[in-house]
């Protein structure tokens, strides 16, 4: 027995690894309870809520993107992307691959933010490690971002904004944080107008939140502004547009850029409003707006009805009895621009590099929307001037000697009726913002009969909600037509 | 771990009274063929003294005087009387040979005989690896064992395998069986997945290196590895020497070459741009899309330019023997395989050596090391921006080549202004350029000591050390290529231990009862990290690695582990090896549990009766009858490593800082799921055992299953996994092996057969509804109560209108709906698991010559053709080339059809649907042999043996995909039953040598 022992104990000294089970800890992670403790976490967490928002399936590419190809401005005619031809030509299946993840993505970023806002107090109290400023800013930014998302789910899942249909259907409003097996809900869908209440809640405190600057790429004061005129804007209600872009246009510090290719050219400039940020290390480089724009072309309609029109007849005719024609630099035809943003006898959409930023918000869209706001409540003479600012960037009149004559300018700046006014502003919107994400939801905001030939109520306009999800939430109901 | 200190205590006092001795002598016993037999009685004739023998066929004995009589037992044999008559050594060879049933079996422990065996243990030799050319074992063993299904993951060399043993118990976690070599548990996490499927974790693994595999069943088999068995356990022993056996050396060599064995049809240039013309008509789309004339369009073949004919070379060679005191076996081989798939290719190093080495009287110490490397050279799979897949679905009516004859790298415009983009197929197969090496060694050493007779006690140690680095690259015109290129670098470990140690007490208590006892314990150990950087920017395409990038775009890591602590013991009770009684139980806790909930126990029963060895037992013709059965518990942790933890991941960034996000909520609750089976064995030999063989039945019910139950995404996570839900496996099983003819010319069939009924008992009601929540997969895989796991539910296709050509779907009510059906009218259709699979082998030896045939085959399941209903049977809804099927479509003139009219970028029938869901059930000729052997070389033993063979030779199916035993989704995935574009199998033809002296 005197051998037996020490052998044995070699036998079976793995008994004495007693904590062996406790070794394995997980890196790369932090357990929840443990993730939002201090102000560095909150600050750490809307990084994480930015960088959920910034997806492609979201705000990075496919919110910018899907608007153009469903209302018409461009076509995708590529091969990479499956499943996208389905939503240019609206014949969107409940199984699309891109409304789920679209719907996973954005509620992945609501739920982030929710955990962040349902934090906030305690930490606030807790850790005095900063200022009382910069808690209001991270609770302005955590608001900003959910208003965001739920206003780009209910113009996406639901019917268009209107008296009548404030009772329909919405998307599921989640606001409280689910940590654990005990806080999973199966909510139902909430009416439009209790979704456009919260928008409009989360919105008007990041305003009042957040300060004027910020980093470059994340939200402040204007930033909020402009989402919030966005949402008065797709409600029609144009007076308080006109109030909350004010400040926006007027008293910021934006400027247009000389060029309109030179915001897409170039980072940061003055122009940008809100752009999420396209740097290495982001993860979309590659797979961001060029990859998808680059097998889409531009449909013969935004030329025919677009670029093409850009001027009035009588303008045109005042232009063309002094000799002169119109050059336009937002198109490639072999003139001095030296960024168009379409090709004209391939028409592909060019307006992205892989580099490219997210355009969310930039100054010449609230340029516009102010311009629209002011002509429909009696402004005439401002919202011409404003839309002139944007046309007089972009159009060039040129002599028979192909220099530009500045002096002639003078002959597209004036409009015959304050229809031709309202009727060139909104074409105005549709060239030069096309293929940042608005078309569509302009088509809606307008009440177009002919949206690819469909009307604007149509059933066919709006996501269904995926099928994974009516199969996992049995409180769900589906969209007319799917 | 209080209670668990007492344990060497508690073993020391079992033991005590065993250590009193005096004259002992020694021995091997072995069978008629010269082979140890484990488990042999030996009794020392009128003394209640007695033992038997260990795995190695060696007993130990103390007798009385040197005059003493060993009466030596093994079933099936007539007991032998051996004198010592002085002896110290005494060796007892049997001499009648019984047959199949003294086949020797690696079991969990160790060898055992198969006739002392109460669990279900279905086993396979050495001889389906011999000289078959496979890449990798599983796909040899595709229908060799009972109640075993493989399907591939593709036809790819490089493809990871689904392996069902007694189908499919758990629906979220891992249902792939643990697979063990030589007593190390190998990770079988795949590996790089980065373009389409994983890399098959076993393609180190030599196939001709394999001596023995055997399949453990139930509960009883399995104790050993109990904790983790639920979905059974596959046992792979490797080639050793034995002791006093002459050197002997094998010498191997075959090539052939390999080829595609099924393409999909496309339509050709001519023929696609006509369909497209009317189907920009039909859709009424804008006529300048029209092809002015579709009959002069140019044609390629693009699946011809991305093929080839294959080629394969294998070389082997290995050495075995042994002294009294030592064995050995030093083995080798390289493969060399060039794919079908042009760019495809791999070359397998690999290594073995095994020693054993008796030291004194009482030690034997033994060490084996197999290190390997394999290379693959791969490319893109099973996605529709594939070389293969893109090669179905691109313009086939465009010029592929430029003027030099290189592949176009240009933007390919359609003659009516199509874009094609410049990633055509053949750039998707040139300028993806992918190599992924894999240096692996296995290592195991292991310690015997025995202190006194019957009592042994062994550690074992076993260790899996694997890295896999992998390099990739895309030209400039690829479609992942972006401007200027890009290109990814990923680096994998795997580091995994596992560590046994057990006590074994064997005493013949009385000439009729023995009893063995083992008592031990197992540490298991699996490390993994990973990283990976994609990189961007490069100044031309000959320039591949990371230095030359201009940036890195991306990247991640990951770094995690997990660990097994168990406990296990095990009571074997044999009456005169007619009666045989097991008892074991194991305690197991998990990491991947949370604290409170990490222990499972797994306790298993199991008995077995000999009838044939029962005096009333007299039947004719029938020279062996077994009946056995097992009731016991397994368990299953194949989940992430931890997932009861609510996690936030800290990998986000943006704007250059790093941020956190939720990846999973607290989920404290969970632990192990377990299996709960009962298995009823009957083991026969007849007709002088020329038909032997085992028929089974076996009830397996899942319980508190770790189900991924689908929650509503709207909580942020779309998944939480809970131990809740049942699932039922029953099925029969039998293995058959028939000595039709015996003699000059001989004939031997071997058949195996099992039946799967699988039935879904219980699921979670999540939504609070009083009912089970239905959980359907992928919006066409339904989990229900009362159904088969992942049965189809689908809308039923109903045709088509022969008046305007549109597609038709059934609603609920059976009325035809037009164009669309809501998915609200999806109902039960067909199922994902076979119900019936098995194979057989004919064996035929003519003198020297020697020819054999294997089948396999599956019925009774369906397959979804996700490839048709995406991209090539969808009327031209993506605009992308069609199958021939679809020249067949509703035209005013062909209004007698089931294909809907083609409309472009329209849907018309291309809805998830029955349409394109199949019957899969296939038979294959797998594998056709032909050789020729000269025995006696110029000495005697020496052999050689030329060979002809074919892979994959002959499929019988109905099947219109390309390959109806392949799988698109994960090999862990409960839901199987999906194709897309998945890589057909190749057929091999070889011709090849062994020399053997």
């Amino acid at each position: 027995m005197k051998t037996a022992h020490p052998l044995l104990i070699v036998f079976f000294c793995c008994l004495l690894a007693c904590n062996f089970l406790d070794d394995p800890e997980p890196t790369g992670s932090i357990p929840i309870g443990q993730a939002f403790r201090t102000a560095d976490d909150i600050e750490a967490g809307l990084v994480g809520a930015y960088d959920a928002v910034q997806n492609g399936h979201l705000l990075g590419r496919n919110l910018i993107v899907f608007p153009d190809l469903m209302g018409g401005n461009a076509d995708y005619t590529g091969s990479g992307w499956f499943g996208l031809p389905e939503i240019a030509n609206l014949q969107i299946s409940t199984t699309s691959w891109f409304v789920e993840n679209l719907w996973r993505q954005a509620y992945l970023s609501i739920s982030q933010v929710n955990q962040i806002l349902a934090s906030l107090p305690e930490v606030r109290r807790n850790d005095a490690s900063v200022s009382p400023a910069e808690y209001d800013r991270m609770e302005g930014e955590a608001a900003f971002l959910r208003g965001a998302v739920y206003f780009e789910l209910v113009r996406l899942f639901a019917l268009p904004y209107e008296e009548q249909f404030l009772d329909s259907l919405g998307v599921p409003l989640v606001l409280e944080p689910v940590l654990s097996k005990e806080d999973l809900r199966f909510p139902s869908r909430a009416t439009i107008g209790e979704v456009y209440q919260q928008v409009i809640q989360d919105l008007d405190l990041a305003i009042e939140k957040l300060q004027p600057a910020s980093q470059r790429g994340r939200a402040n004061r204007f930033t909020a502004l402009a989402y919030r005129a966005c949402v008065a804007f797709q409600q029609r209600d144009y007076d308080s547009v006109k109030q909350l872009t004010l400040e926006l246009v007027e008293n910021s510090p934006f400027k247009l850029t000389d060029t309109p290719g030179k915001f897409f050219m170039e980072k940061g400039t003055a122009e940008a409003i809100w752009v999420l940020l396209n740097e290495p290390g982001d993860g979309i480089t590659g797979g961001g707006l060029s990859n998808m724009f680059y097998g889409s072309t531009v449909r013969p309609n935004l030329k025919s009805e677009g670029y093409e029109k850009i001027v009035t007849p009588e303008q045109l005719s005042r232009i063309e009895a002094d000799g002169f024609r119109v050059v336009d630099l937002r198109v490639d035809t072999g003139f001095i621009s030296n960024y168009p943003f379409v090709t004209p006898d391939t028409a592909f959409v060019r307006k992205y590099t892989d580099d490219s930023d997210t355009p969310v918000a930039r100054l010449a869209e609230f340029m516009l929307m102010r311009a629209e706001a002011l002509a429909r409540t009696g402004d005439m003479e401002s919202a011409v001037f404003l839309l002139n600012k944007i046309r007089g960037r972009s159009l060039r009149i040129v002599g028979a000697n192909g220099f530009v004559v500045p002096e002639a300018e003078k002959d597209y700046v004036f409009f015959e009726t304050t229809d031709d006014v309202l009727e060139a502003i909104i074409r105005e919107r549709r060239v030069e913002l096309a293929f940042e994400g608005n078309y569509f939801h302009d088509l809606m905001r307008l009440k177009s009969e002919d949206v690819q030939g469909k009307r604007y109520d149509d059933p066919k306009l709006r996501f269904p909600i995926p099928q994974r999800e009516m199969d996992a939430n049995p409180a769900l109901v589906q969209n007319t037509g799917y | 771990m209080r209670t668990i200190s007492l344990f060497p205590l508690v073993f020391l006092l079992y033991l005590s009274p065993l250590f009193s001795q005096s004259l002992t002598i020694k021995g091997t016993v072995k069978n008629a063929d010269g082979l140890v037999l484990p488990n042999a009685t030996i009794l020392v004739k009128n003394t209640a003294k007695g033992t038997t023998t260990d795995e190695n066929g060696r007993y130990s004995v103390t007798v009385p005087g040197t005059d003493a009589v060993l009466e030596v037992r093994f079933v099936g044999y007539q007991t032998m009387e051996v004198p010592v008559n002085g002896r110290s050594i005494v060796d007892i060879q049997f001499q009648a040979s019984a047959g199949y049933l003294d086949e020797v079996v690696v079991t969990a422990f160790g060898m055992d005989s198969r006739r002392n065996l109460t669990g279900a243990i279905s086993s396979v030799g050495e001889e389906v690896f011999e000289n078959v050319s496979v890449p990798v074992f599983q796909r040899a063993l595709q229908g060799r064992l009972s109640g075993v299904v493989m399907t591939n993951a593709s036809g790819g060399l490089d493809a990871d395998a689904v392996i069902r043993i007694r189908g499919t118990g758990s629906i979220s976690a891992g249902n792939q069986p643990l697979i063990i070599v030589d007593g190390i548990i190998l990770s079988s996490n795949p590996g790089p997945e980065s373009m389409g499927y994983g890399l098959n974790p076993f393609l180190t693994i030599n196939p001709n290196d394999i001596a023995s595999v055997e399949v453990l069943k139930d509960a009883a088999a399995s104790v050993l590895y109990g904790a983790r068995a639920a979905n059974g356990v596959i046992l792979i022993t490797t080639k050793k020497g034995n002791f006093n056996q002459k050197p002997k050396v094998t010498l191997g060599y075959y090539a052939g070459f390999s080829e595609m064995s099924k393409r999909y049809e496309v339509l050709n240039g001519r023929e696609y741009a006509s369909l497209w013309n009317e189907s920009v008509l039909n859709a009424g789309a804008d006529s300048s899309l029209l092809y002015v004339n579709p009959v002069s369009q140019p044609s390629t073949d693009w699946q011809d330019l991305i093929t080839r004919r294959g080629f394969v070379q294998e070389t082997s060679a290995g050495v075995s023997g042994g002294t009294p005191s030592s064995s050995y076996y030093f083995g080798g081989s390289f493969r060399d395989e060039n794919s079908y798939m042009r760019t495809v290719g791999m070359q397998r190093y690999s290594l073995r050596a095994s020693i054993d080495q008796k030291v004194g009287e009482k030690f034997t110490i033994g060490f084996s090391v197999a290190p390997s490397k394999v290379v693959n050279n791969r490319t893109g799979n099973q996605y529709a921006g594939s070389p293969l897949g893109s090669a179905t679905w691109f313009a086939p009516n465009v010029e592929a080549f430029d003027e030099n004859g290189e592949c176009r790298r240009d933007r390919i415009f359609t003659s009516n202004g199509g874009s094609w983009g410049t990633s055509n197929p053949c750039v998707t197969l040139e300028d993806q350029w992918i190599e992924t090496n894999t240096l692996q060694a296995l290592t195991n050493v292991y310690l015997n000591w025995s202190p006194a007779p019957g009592l042994h006690f062994k550690t074992d140690f076993g260790a899996e050390a694997s890295q896999i680095r992998e390099f990739g690259r895309h030209g400039e015109a690829h479609r992942f290529g972006s401007t200027d290129g890009t290109g990814w670098e990923q680096n994998q470990q795997v580091f995994n231990y596992n560590w046994t140690s057990m006590a074994t007490w064997q005493s013949q208590w009385t000439a009729n009862h023995s009893l063995e006892a083992t008592l031990g314990v197992q540490l298991t150990k699996e490390a993994f990290d990973y990283s990976y950087v994609w990189f961007e920017g490069f100044t031309n395409d000959q320039v591949r690695y990371i230095n030359s990038a201009a940036q890195v775009a991306y990247s991640e890591g990951v770094k995690t582990s997990a660990a097994f602590l168990g406990y296990f013991t095990k009571l074997t009770y044999a009456h005169r090896q007619k009666y045989l009684l097991t008892l074991s139980a194991r305690h197991d806790g998990s990491s991947r549990f949370s604290p409170d909930r990490r222990y499972g126990f797994f306790p298993a029963v199991s008995a077995g009766w000999v009838l044939s060895e029962e005096d009333f037992f007299s039947i004719k013709h029938v020279d062996f009858l077994k009946l056995r059965s097992s009731f016991g518990l397994t368990g299953n942790a194949a989940i992430g490593d931890f997932a009861y933890a609510g996690l936030v991941d800290v990998s986000p960034e943006y704007g250059g800082r790093p941020g956190s996000i939720l990846t999973s909520i607290d989920n404290y609750d969970l632990s192990w799921e377990k299996s709960r089976q009962f298995d009823v064995g009957l083991e026969f030999a007849f007709l002088n055992n020329r038909l032997r063989g085992s028929l089974d039945y076996y009830v397996r019910d899942t319980r508190d299953l770790l189900l991924d139950a689908p929650v509503p995404a709207t909580n942020g996570v779309s998944v939480i996994t809970q131990n809740v839900g049942a699932v039922r496996n029953q099925g029969f099983e039998f293995d058959l092996s028939f000595d039709v003819l015996q003699g000059d010319f001989s004939w031997i069939i071997q058949a195996n057969g099992a039946t799967l009924k699988n039935e879904v008992l219980q699921l979670a009601d999540n939504d609070g509804d009083g009912k089970e929540d239905d959980i359907v997969f992928r919006g066409r895989m339904l989990y229900r109560p009362g159904e088969s796991i992942g049965t189809f539910y689908l809308v039923k296709y109903a045709g088509v209108d022969p008046a305007n050509g549109d597609a038709l779907f059934y609603d609920l009510e059976g009325n035809r709906l037009s164009n669309q059906a809501p998915a609200s009218n999806r109902q039960i259709d067909g199922k994902s698991l076979p119900g019936f699979t098995g194979g057989m082998t004919h064996n035929f030896g003519f003198k020297n010559w020697d020819l054999t045939a294997f089948f396999h085959f599956k019925t009774g399941h369906s397959i979804y053709l996700e490839d048709h209903q995406f991209y090539l049977e969808n009327n031209m809804a993506t605009g992308g080339n069609q199958l021939k099927s679809q020249l067949n479509a509703w035209t005013p003139e062909n209004r007698d059809t089931k294909v809907p009219q083609a409309r472009l970028e329209t849907g018309n029938g291309n809805q998830p649907s029955t349409r394109y869901l199949h019957r899969a059930d296939f038979l294959r000729l797998q594998n056709l042999m032909l050789g020729y052997s000269f025995r006696d070389l110029g000495r005697a033993g020496a052999r050689l043996r030329v060979f002809g063979a074919a892979q994959n030779l002959l499929t019988f199916t109905k099947f219109p995909g390309p390959d109806p035993d392949t799988e698109f989704y994960a090999v862990n995935n409960a839901a199987v039953g999906t194709v897309r574009l998945n890589l057909p199998a190749s057929r091999t033809f070889t011709l090849g040598l062994n020399l053997e002296f």
